[in-house]
């Protein structure tokens, strides 16, 4: 079984954790292809966390979660040097940050200090405990969820913070029909017995291969033009308070490569944004006008992208 | 038609009631107009055109502009948005079903929570200036959302509905559109009352706490109308009291207004209900009625009355229609003070009303009621916005201007005469002191617009004739008894100038000119030539009125007063009154032998050795003063000295009066003559060389505006009078006439005004889609062109070929993984198009094939 066979079988296999939203799946897997990070951010009880898990499970990998309080601490989540006192010496406690898949519950409840000990493991990977630069493992990806319609007692992301997660997910409500099969079947309460139930699918020199994959498709310059046309309309001072960042536009890009290695192309189309485009792109601009919200900044860049690429 | 306008007119039309009523404004003043020849009026109809047109493209461009989206994930929504930020609009979501039209209120985002009940939906897209409107039928929103109860409004922020009438429900609230359409009483009910109070402008912080409360919306949009309104009413008032130049009209119109305002605001916890308003409305008529009455004419009284009026109003505008009253009834003051008064002033203030005013639209157009100012806007506009749109509309009224027909009336002179002014000065008879008086005013006399370049250096030494007198009596001079012909063309039938010579406000009814011309014409009418007494010119009736003649001169230049000319009736000699005959003796026999038989010696004689001296401000109070006590006067009595010496000689002398000098203005192009420059002097007939020009006045510069003949006050003045005279000449005297000629100006470069019309319009049009592509066209790749002519064939937008996926599936793979997978060669591009050609050509065959069989 090839690697691109296990990852639509990887598809298969968590589909039923998203509701039957097979584009939350693929946004869950793309982030992983691009050594990105995710961020799933909706309301309680949509399943979150569920996913996240099963996420873990059927990847194989090392896994740790990482319960997000107002008083976790940076030693909490990169661990930190601990004093024997029989032998007079300092060793070192690595934290649930060196694991392979760092599953991070509602990461919004921890305080900012807490929040920003991600930022260099995130995007440098590696970490730095004292005088030891520790590198991270080749597959490390950090899963977060965070609840947008707290305020109190949550510290919302800032902006830099946000902009290490390649995508923010939402994955809404289920449509009727899966609402039904869930009250009928009772699945809900068995769900932690079927993720233990899982089989682990990848190793990581899969992972590691597609990722050479997804290297390897071909952009046409005419897509490429269009796109950072995108970028420059984001940065537009009268219409954006900020724009696009230059790793924002290439995290772009390599995610619709990576959607056309999951449809079994070896090219770029211009409709693999259609689905990409919010996730990838929405929490990285601000828009100008305040009284429009997250929605309505959806529509207008998926206005203005149809407007540039009209005719392509 | 009436039936269309009224579907115009309905909620869902695309005219507001404004329109109707700024077109009729605009037709009646074209109306007056056209009848009385006042061509400035036309700046009304040109205005509200203006304002037509700026709503009409604001409106289209907003439109343009928005994304229309339902939502349907947690509550049944609609949004809008604006692909650029976009301020200058409001939207109402109209829903309509059988049970009556409800208005409903966008919520803070712009977001409209509707009824979930079935209906039609529109969206009224309302511009800042509320004239055109955009209806936009919505399509109706999901069918899972509408499945609940019908009639029931989550969290609806509806902003009225209208309902059938009830026993009880106000009278005013009825809604005339919705009864006319369904025959029935229907009414207007507002579900959310607006705070009935305006928030105060800071002008003192002891009032401020009296007026401003604490409730109220602190929007700085109705504190900025507040103020427009202020100055508007400062504006009315200083028109009016230039135009009068009377204090006491001025005093009591700020007296009253600070009256009115101190009286509301202390009392304004007991605001009177609105039967007091009448009743005070009513009383200030009647206090204005006994003014235009007993203390002066109606005309200005009338307007006193629409200002105390305006006055009134402004303290109670809270609605839209309030505030247009407003603007309306200043607009009356401004409309009949055009009447009167043609002045650089007025234009200036009219101008500054017309901004005013656009801003003050602008303002309570975004609401019909206070509350809605809140939230009415989708970003607050910021102030050069506003100026922006007050500056796009005044260009469009100042071009409209010269477009729109106007009337073809010879009159361009202002409608209403004033009454006399103070002066007095030329008149059946004159005292010794009246040139003084007019040599106090500093006001324009007379001014050539246009005259040969040649004369301008002439124009200093002319003297312009007005009135003569030869009978002295009682210190004062009479009309001549003699009917003289004093000057005459020498040659009537030599070539012709034309100078354009503009009068102003005389007060007499004497036409000034400097030498004998051979016709005088205003626009087309001849109303003298040669052969008429020349001697003079006169008028039925004094001029209170500024106007236009051209005087036709012979060319050869020469001054032709009396050179050669004899008089055409018989010498007689002209009997001294008694007791000036008294009174002169004395001087008389003191003069010298060799003067009394020269007329220029004796002129000579009196100007430098009889011991007199000029003065102007200490000058001597009669003429037995002048001549043995004070020996100190002005022009007059030279003058009066040498006519009388000279009739008791033996000469036929008269006594004139007219003007001379003036100054020569650089910047207007035009000789400009004041009231300074009134001036008297004798003409007499000698036997030998014919009529004879004698000024005894000795040179002086003395003046009463010492100040204002030189420096900086001078060149002010002159560029006041530029300004007038420009505006005289193209926009007062605009007739019908001038505008042909101005179309035919035009006409002569209708290759270059055509041609950048046809540019500009290209350049409109195309400067977006088109523009962008001829640009990018050379920087296009293969691929990019093979799109574009599969979208073309197709008929496609955006995502060419994902729209025709389900269509060809097998193609659009192929295509997608020629174009996008490598870089294709053109070979290979060629291919495609071979067959999308094929393909798209048979299935198209194939359907029009099966049309065929069905038919």
């Amino acid at each position: 079984m090839t690697a691109f066979e296990k990852m639509q079988q990887l598809e298969q296999h968590l589909s039923p954790f998203a509701f039957g939203k097979k584009n939350v799946v693929r946004l869950m897997i793309i982030p992983l292809l691009i050594s990105g990070h995710i961020l799933i951010d909706d309301l309680p009880g949509v399943g979150k966390t569920t996913l996240s898990k099963a996420f873990a499970k059927l990847l194989g990998r090392s896994f740790s979660r990482l319960q997000g309080t107002s008083d976790t601490l940076p030693q909490d989540i990169l661990g930190g040097e601990i004093y024997h006192a029989n032998t007079q010496e300092f060793s070192l406690r690595k934290g649930p940050i060196f694991e392979e898949i760092v599953l991070i519950d509602e990461i919004n409840r921890m305080h900012p200090k807490s929040q920003s000990a991600f930022l260099e493991a995130m995007e440098e990977r590696h970490v730095t405990i004292g005088t030891n630069r520790l590198e991270l493992p080749a597959i490390h990806l950090v899963l977060a969820t965070q609840n947008p319609i707290e305020y109190s007692g949550t510290y919302p992301l800032p902006e830099a913070q946000r902009d290490r997660f390649s995508c923010v997910i939402t994955i809404g409500f289920p449509d009727r029909e899966t609402q039904t099969a869930i009250l009928a079947e009772q699945q809900y309460l068995e769900l932690d017995q079927q993720i233990s139930k899982l089989p682990a699918l990848m190793t990581a020199d899969e992972i590691i291969s597609l990722r050479e994959s997804v290297k390897a498709v071909n952009i046409s310059p005419e897509i490429l033009d269009r796109i950072i046309t995108f970028a420059d309309w984001t940065r537009d001072p009268e219409v954006f308070r900020y724009g696009m960042s230059p790793r924002a536009l290439s995290i772009f890009a390599a995610a619709l490569r990576a959607n056309a290695v999951l449809d079994g192309r070896d090219f770029v189309i211009p409709e693999d944004a259609i689905a990409l485009l919010i996730p990838f792109v929405r929490h990285r601009v601000e828009y100008l006008n305040s009284s429009v919200d997250s929605k309505g900044l959806a529509d207008v860049l998926n206005e203005k992208y149809r407007e540039i690429f009209r005719g392509l | 038609m009436f039936k269309r306008l009224d579907h115009w007119l309905t909620a869902r039309g695309f005219l507001s009631k404004t329109a109707l009523t700024l077109s009729g404004i605009g037709i009646l003043l074209t109306f007056i107009s056209f009848v009385k020849g006042i061509q400035v009026l036309m700046f009304i109809p040109a205005f509200v055109l203006g304002l037509f047109l700026y709503s009409f493209f604001d409106v289209r461009y907003a439109k343009k502009l928005l994304v229309v989206s339902w939502l349907n994930e947690q509550k049944l929504a609609l949004r809008i948005l604006f692909t650029k930020p976009h301020s200058f609009c409001t939207f109402f979501l109209i829903f309509e079903n059988q049970d009556g039209t409800t208005f409903l209120q966008p919520q803070k985002n712009l977001t409209f929570v509707v009824p979930r009940s079935r209906g039609k939906f529109f969206l009224l897209v309302q511009g800042r200036l509320d004239i055109f409107r955009a209806v936009i039928e919505l399509p109706s929103p999901p069918e899972a959302a509408t499945d609940a109860k019908p009639g029931e409004s989550e969290n609806g922020e509806i902003y009225f509905s209208v309902q059938e009438y009830e026993d009880g429900d106000e009278l005013k609230r009825i809604d005339s559109l919705q009864t006319a359409k369904r025959q029935k009483w229907y009414v207007r009910k507002i579900i959310h009352e607006a705070p009935m109070r305006r928030p105060g402008v800071q002008l003192l912080p002891k009032i401020l706490s009296l007026i401003s409360n604490q409730n109220l919306v602190a929007k700085t949009d109705v504190k900025e109308g507040m103020i427009i309104e202020w100055s508007m009413i400062a504006i009315t008032i200083l028109a009016a009291h230039l135009e009068w130049r009377n204090f006491v009209f001025t005093l009591i119109s700020l007296s009253s207004t600070f009256f009115v305002l101190g009286w509301i605001y202390l009392l304004k916890w007991k605001l009177p209900g609105r039967g007091w308003m009448n009743t005070i409305a009513l009383l200030l008529f009647v206090g204005c009625f006994i003014e235009g009455g007993v203390i002066r004419d109606t005309v200005p009284a009338g307007t006193h009355f629409l200002i105390l009026l305006a006055i009134w109003k402004h303290l109670f505008i809270r609605e839209r229609r309030d505030a247009f009253t407003y603007v309306f009834l200043v607009l009356f003051v401004f409309v009949a003070l055009s009447l009167y008064t043609l002045s650089a002033w007025f234009i200036i203030l009219f101008f500054l009303f017309l901004v005013h005013s656009v801003s003050l639209f602008s303002i309570y157009s975004a609401g019909e009621r206070a509350e809605e100012y809140q939230r009415a806007f989708v970003s607050p506009a910021p102030r050069y916005a506003r100026l922006k749109i007050s500056g796009i509309i005044l260009a469009c009224t100042l071009v409209l201007f010269f477009i729109l027909p106007h009337g073809n009336q010879k009159k361009d002179t202002s409608l209403i005469e004033t009454g006399p002014t103070n002066q007095t000065g030329f008149d059946e008879e004159v005292a010794l002191s009246d040139v003084l008086s007019i040599k106090k005013d500093f006001s324009k006399k007379i001014v050539i617009e246009k005259a040969p370049s040649n004369r301008i250096s002439e124009f200093g030494e002319l003297y312009w004739r007005g009135m003569r007198f030869d009978r002295f009596a009682e210190n004062k001079w009479k009309k001549p008894e003699l009917k003289t012909e004093v000057f005459r063309s020498k040659n009537p039938s030599a070539a012709s100038e034309t100078w354009d010579v503009r009068y102003y406000n005389s007060g007499s009814d004497a036409l000034f000119v400097p030498f004998a011309p051979l016709q005088i014409k205003a626009g087309r009418l001849v109303f003298m030539t040669v052969g008429a007494d020349t001697s003079l010119y006169k008028f039925t009736e004094p001029q209170y009125n500024d106007f236009l003649l051209s005087l036709v001169f012979a060319k050869d230049g020469s001054d032709n007063l009396i050179a050669g000319s004899k008089p055409a009736f018989p010498y007689r000699p002209i009997a001294i009154d008694k007791k000036t005959n008294e009174l002169m003796q004395p001087f008389w026999q003191s003069l010298p032998a060799n003067v009394r038989t020269n007329p220029q010696a004796l002129t000579q004689y009196i100007m430098n050795d009889a011991g007199f001296s000029y003065s102007l401000r200490d000058t001597a109070p009669s003429l037995k003063s002048f001549l043995y006590e004070k020996k100190q006067g002005h022009c007059e009595y030279f003058a009066t000295v040498l006519a009388l010496t000279l009739q008791h000689l033996g000469y036929e002398a008269t006594y004139v009066n007219g003007y001379q000098g003036g100054e020569w203005n650089e910047r207007a192009q035009a000789w400009v003559i004041r009231g300074v420059n009134a001036h008297s002097w004798v003409e007499v007939y000698d036997k030998q060389n014919g009529w004879l020009r004698l000024d005894a006045t000795p040179a002086s510069s003395e003046t009463f505006f010492p100040s204002r003949s030189q420096g900086w006050q001078l060149q002010w003045y002159q560029a006041y009078d530029w300004v007038e005279l420009r505006w005289f000449k193209y926009f007062v005297s605009y007739t019908g006439e001038k505008q042909k000629l101005f179309f035919l100006q035009v006409f002569v470069y209708r290759r270059i005004i055509f041609w950048s019309i046809v540019v500009f319009i290209l350049y409109r049009k195309t400067h977006k889609p088109l523009w962008q592509f001829v640009k990018t066209s050379w920087q296009r790749t293969p691929v990019e062109r093979f799109l574009w002519w599969l979208k073309r064939k197709t008929k496609g937008d955006t995502f060419v070929l994902g729209n025709l996926q389900d269509k060809f599936p097998e193609l659009v793979t192929k295509t997608r993984k020629t174009i996008f997978g490598k870089k294709p060669t053109s070979e290979e591009l060629r291919e495609l198009k071979k067959l999308w050609k094929n393909h798209y050509t048979k299935s198209k065959n194939r359907i029009c094939g099966k049309m065929k069989r069905k038919w």
